[in-house]
């Protein structure tokens, strides 16, 4: 064996606390990496699997003004005279409103043979049913509650149920298009849109963006429908009337852009966490090689290859570093596993990470890229820089400092630059403040006040930046993240409460009342106990070819005063959410398109609601072309009322109805919302336990690098009180940098999250709370951590030292 | 005891693995107040380690070292860590060959900081001007880094009598100086241990500074004490 091998390997034998600390700071970045990917990838799956099957394929839906069957034929005959147009497929749709047993149901119709073929979506198996939904079968979404082969009757017609699906639209049936008109009893030329696939030069790298950080695809552009309307506006002079609109299929399901949008902040807080991983793979590398400096430089002094050490170096450190994907890969599994639990327990959502899932490819490139190719590529530039003189204050650094701030500038005013614009400015942020971690450390290196000991410990933090400014950075961007999400998070959840106490006006709601509504709020005001009964009803509808929830009550002053409007609704007049107003762009006072003669007269937050939202008076339900079908009553209760006895009674005498308190919806709807975002705290603290491992790998490195100070002060009477006292001040000064650091960067990141993310991908905004159960907890972890990491003992080890002295 | 030092029958081993190594078997030796001994002897031979033992950074295998200071008798065999680096601090000064510098405090602060240990401000300027005097009135501010090899020796005296310690311990304060920079700094340190009336014990392998001492102990491969 060769001598700089066996050299090598003594070290690594001599520094088993060092190897050891390298092989777990290793292990706990790969696996933050693989546990963020595999959770990512699982959330994903559920999603695409929950898609509605007449959107499989499509990129866009087109509307006009009084829509028939002919508007679509004359499309599909531009289309076919125009070969080279960059469509891939066209499809009537129609959608309309049955009740079905007592329930608001919706009711898809779709010529399914016409959709686009070669989809992998979940439309497929209904391509292939195509035979049966000609016929008098209907697909069921699985929250209608039916199983395959069960028969119902709509409308007075005896249907088959041929498939169950579960599509996130709640209760719905899918039919082809002519049982659809038939079962709406409407003309047979009659649809409601035109589905529409054109090819999209962004969805391969969406696709393969998607498999390489799950959910990012996001992020990249979305086709638009400007380039679309342009294609119709050009078509008009050819048959094509110019009065089409187009929207793209996203605006469909609000509810999905919603998921997908969290599914992208967890991929961008994967790619910190990625970030974050690497910067301590590299570290330990720097580290390592900084114990070996003086061994390295004399084998060079007795004629040793450089080429051959770096290569004798790369050979150990890259073993340690597959070593260290194995560990990590598999800790990165069991870690998925346990917060993919946590987050969905006691909420129905069959979230599991498979062992083929943990086995994907994507996640072995990830895996091994971090463990071995960050060795490789990080080994490699720290040997590099551990031989260059130490620079000054380069000039390169401001430029790069001036230009990651024109990042930050344009990704936060360019509104075009959508999400994706949003995280790059939060990315350049980051490295802005990464940037300004050596100079900060440079105002202490002349620290000239308090005890000598104080003095000697703040100045070597500042003399030593090489040593720990990886670390540092990665505290911070650590500690900034915890503080920038858990700020988000809070606003966010702060919002929701809000959204809860507006909406949630009554102190009993009662589910399932079906066609029993005035018997049961008949029997409900006869009770001592009740004060009040309301009575309320939810449909899905579409207004100028955007789909909407229109809710609807008796809207008398009190009612109103929920949502901020101070007088009663009148026939005719509308409350519309900020989402809606964004997606039809409109404003307060313009009349609704789509609906006959109702005009807007108010606007409510939207309170993180991702779906556009109508609320009218009941009398002004006909303008919209649906039935009145109250599905829930809100009971308000006398007080000191025994509210048990009155749900008792209650369900004995309405057995099935369903009876929620206020307290228990408010309370369930806040658990789910905190267990959503359990995974993005709990990755949030494992990227700050890497990062702790990366400050005592640093700290231990600073002191072993100043053993012979430590000597020295010892030969002059230091005491081992003393000596922890250097320690804390050390690592105490260590977190300040970070903290001090990561608390302005943390409140920039989530000013950006709520203001600029938020608005762009879920199209609300968040309004930005400080409370200091924010801020406080991941910067006190942050100093505890950098404490922690510069008491915890040091290994005695016979490393190479050097010393400056 | 009108001793400075007494050590009396010193023994130390080391252990490496199954290797039991003797350094010191043992040693006897006692300075009085001014005396200037130096221990001369091959590499291996123990010097440093005896150096270590009267300084308490080390503890003995057997035998017993007894400093007199402050008016006090000091068994240093019979102390625990904590109150050998108290002694150290208060009564005892030490010069190394390499590493003599905190490379993080400037020349002023590096001789300070016995000072700032002790609580001994009263000798603030007569250290300082211990400093001047050593040559180095105008590197006050400059870090160790700046200075030269003998510059750092100066400035490690310095230090090392800053406290006006009763014994000044130095291992090989001159190893890594030329010639005539060795024999300025041996001047310089005999003079100041002398005006301060205290004790040196050096160990050198230099047979000219060893010649200026009263006593040359000379170590053997035996590690048994020769001179």
């Amino acid at each position: 064996m060769s001598l700089l091998v066996t050299s090598q390997l003594r070290f690594l034998r001599r520094s088993p606390w060092s190897a050891l600390t390298a092989l777990i700071g290793m292990a706990l970045g790969v696996a933050s990496v693989v546990a963020v990917h595999l959770i990512s990838a699982e959330v994903e799956r559920t999603l695409n699997a929950g898609a509605p099957p007449h959107l499989a394929g499509l990129t866009h839906l087109l509307t006009r003004p009084d829509i028939d069957a002919d508007d679509y034929f004359a499309l599909r005959d531009w289309w076919r005279d125009h070969p080279r147009a960059p469509v891939r497929g066209l499809v009537p749709l129609l959608d309309g409103q049955l009740v079905v047993d007592g329930r608001g149901v919706q009711l898809i119709g779709a010529d399914w043979l016409a959709l686009p073929r070669g989809t992998d979506g979940p439309g497929a198996p209904l391509a292939i049913s195509g035979e049966v939904l000609v016929g008098e079968g209907l697909i069921a979404d699985a929250d209608f509650g039916y199983r395959v082969g069960d028969r119902l009757t709509v409308g007075g017609r005896d249907l088959t149920v041929a498939g169950v699906l579960e599509t996130g639209l709640g209760p719905a049936l899918f039919a082809d298009i002519g049982l659809a008109q038939r079962l709406l009893d409407v003309g047979p030329g009659q649809i409601s849109l035109v589905g529409l696939a054109v090819v999209d030069p962004w969805a391969p790298w969406r696709r393969r963006l998607d498999r390489l950080m799950p959910g990012f695809g996001a992020g990249l552009p979305q086709p638009g429908a400007a380039p679309l309307t342009r294609l119709l506006d050009a078509g008009a002079g050819s048959g094509i009337d110019a009065a089409w609109r187009a929207r793209p299929v996203t605006a469909e399901r609000p509810s999905a852009a919603f998921a997908r949008s969290v599914l992208f902040n967890l991929g961008a807080l994967g790619t910190l966490a990625l970030l974050v991983a690497w910067f301590l793979i590299y570290q330990v590398g720097a580290i390592w090689l900084r114990r070996q400096h003086l061994v390295l430089t004399r084998l060079q002094m007795v004629g040793a290859d450089p080429r051959l050490l770096r290569r004798s170096f790369l050979a150990l450190f890259v073993g340690l570093g597959l070593a260290a994907t194995v560990l990590g890969g598999l800790v990165g599994v069991l870690l998925a596993t346990l917060l993919v639990k946590l987050s969905s327990a006691g909420i129905d959502a069959s979230l599991a990470v498979s062992a083929a899932r943990a086995l994907d490819p994507w996640v072995m490139v990830k895996a091994v890229g971090s463990g071995f190719g960050v060795c490789l590529v990080g080994g490699y530039a720290a040997f590099v820089r551990e031989w260059r003189p130490a620079a000054g204050p380069a000039r390169w650094r401001w430029l790069a400092l001036c230009a990651l701030a024109l990042l930050v500038l344009l990704g936060i005013t360019l509104e075009r630059s959508g999400v994706l614009g949003g995280f790059l400015a939060i990315l350049a942020m980051s490295l802005l403040a990464v940037l300004l971690v050596t100079p900060l450390l440079g105002l202490l290196r002349h620290a000239g006040r308090g005890r000598l000991l104080t003095r000697l410990a703040l100045r070597e933090v500042a003399w030593y930046p090489r040593v720990l400014d990886v670390a540092l950075a990665a505290l911070t961007l650590a500690v900034a993240t915890g503080i920038g999400v858990g700020l988000m998070v809070d606003s966010f959840r702060s919002d929701f409460q809000r959204m809860l106490d507006v909406r949630l006006a009554g102190d009993l709601y009662l589910y399932g009342v079906g066609d029993r509504q005035g018997a049961l709020a008949d029997w409900l005001l006869a009770q001592p106990e009740v004060a009040e009964v309301r009575r309320f009803g939810e449909a899905r509808s579409r207004l100028d070819g955007v789909p909407v929830a229109l809710g609807y009550a008796e809207f008398d002053a009190r009612e109103s005063a929920r949502y901020g409007f101070p007088r009663h609704l009148e026939t005719g007049e509308a409350l519309v959410n900020e989402r809606l107003l964004r997606d039809l762009d409109l404003d307060v006072g313009d009349q609704v398109r789509g609906a006959r003669g109702v005009n807007i007269v108010g606007a409510f937050p939207g309170f993180g609601d991702p779906q556009g939202r109508v609320l009218v008076d009941v009398t002004s339900l006909d303008r919209f072309g649906v039935p009145a079908r109250f599905d829930r009553l809100a009971v308000n209760v006398r007080a000191a009322a025994d509210v048990a006895a009155l749900i008792g009674r209650l369900t004995e005498r309405f057995p099935a109805l369903t009876v929620e308190a206020r307290t228990t919806i408010r309370a369930v709807a806040l658990r789910i919302f905190d267990r959503t975002f359990a995974i993005t705290r709990a990755l949030t603290l494992l990227a700050l336990l890497v990062a702790v491992v990366g400050t005592y790998n640093a700290l231990t490195a600073l002191r072993l690098n100043q053993a012979a100070t430590a000597e020295l002060l010892r030969a002059q009477g230091v005491t081992s009180a003393e000596s922890r006292h250097i320690a804390l001040v050390r690592a105490g000064t260590l977190g300040g940098v970070a903290v001090a650091l990561a608390l302005p960067l943390g409140i920039a990141m989530a000013w950006t999250l709520c203001a600029v993310v938020n608005p762009r991908s879920f199209g609300w905004s968040v309004a930005l709370q400080l409370p200091p159960a924010g801020w406080l907890p991941p910067l006190l972890l942050g100093i505890v951590a950098a404490l922690l990491a510069g008491l915890l003992p040091a290994p005695r080890e016979r490393g190479a030292l050097h010393d400056a002295g | 005891m009108s001793q400075v030092l007494v050590i009396d029958g010193v023994s130390k081993a080391f252990v490496d693995g199954n290797d039991r190594r003797s350094v010191l078997e043992s040693v006897s030796l006692s300075l009085a107040p001014g005396d200037v001994v130096a221990l001369q002897g091959p590499s291996g031979s123990g010097k440093t380690t005896l150096l270590n033992l009267v300084a308490g950074l080390v503890s003995a295998d057997a035998g017993s070292i007894g400093l007199c200071a402050g008016g006090a008798e000091l068994a240093l065999h019979t102390l625990d860590d904590a109150a050998r680096a108290a002694v150290r601090r208060a009564h005892m000064g030490y010069v190394f060959q390499f590493f003599n510098l905190v490379p993080t405090l400037t020349v002023r602060e590096n001789v300070l900081l016995p000072l700032e240990l002790n609580a001994r401000w009263d000798l603030e300027e007569r250290a300082l001007a211990r400093l001047d005097g050593l040559g180095l009135a105008d590197r006050h501010d400059a870090f160790p880094e700046t200075l030269s090899g003998g510059e750092r020796q100066r400035v490690a005296i310095a230090r090392a009598l800053a406290h006006e310690p009763v014994l000044v311990l130095a291992d090989e304060p001159t190893g890594n100086l030329d010639s005539r920079s060795a024999a300025a700094v041996a001047e310089l340190l005999w003079q100041e241990v002398r005006r301060l009336g205290g004790a040196l014990l050096l160990a050198t392998h230099d047979d000219a500074i060893a010649a200026r001492a009263d006593r040359v102990l000379r170590m053997g491969g035996s590690s048994r004490p020769i001179g």
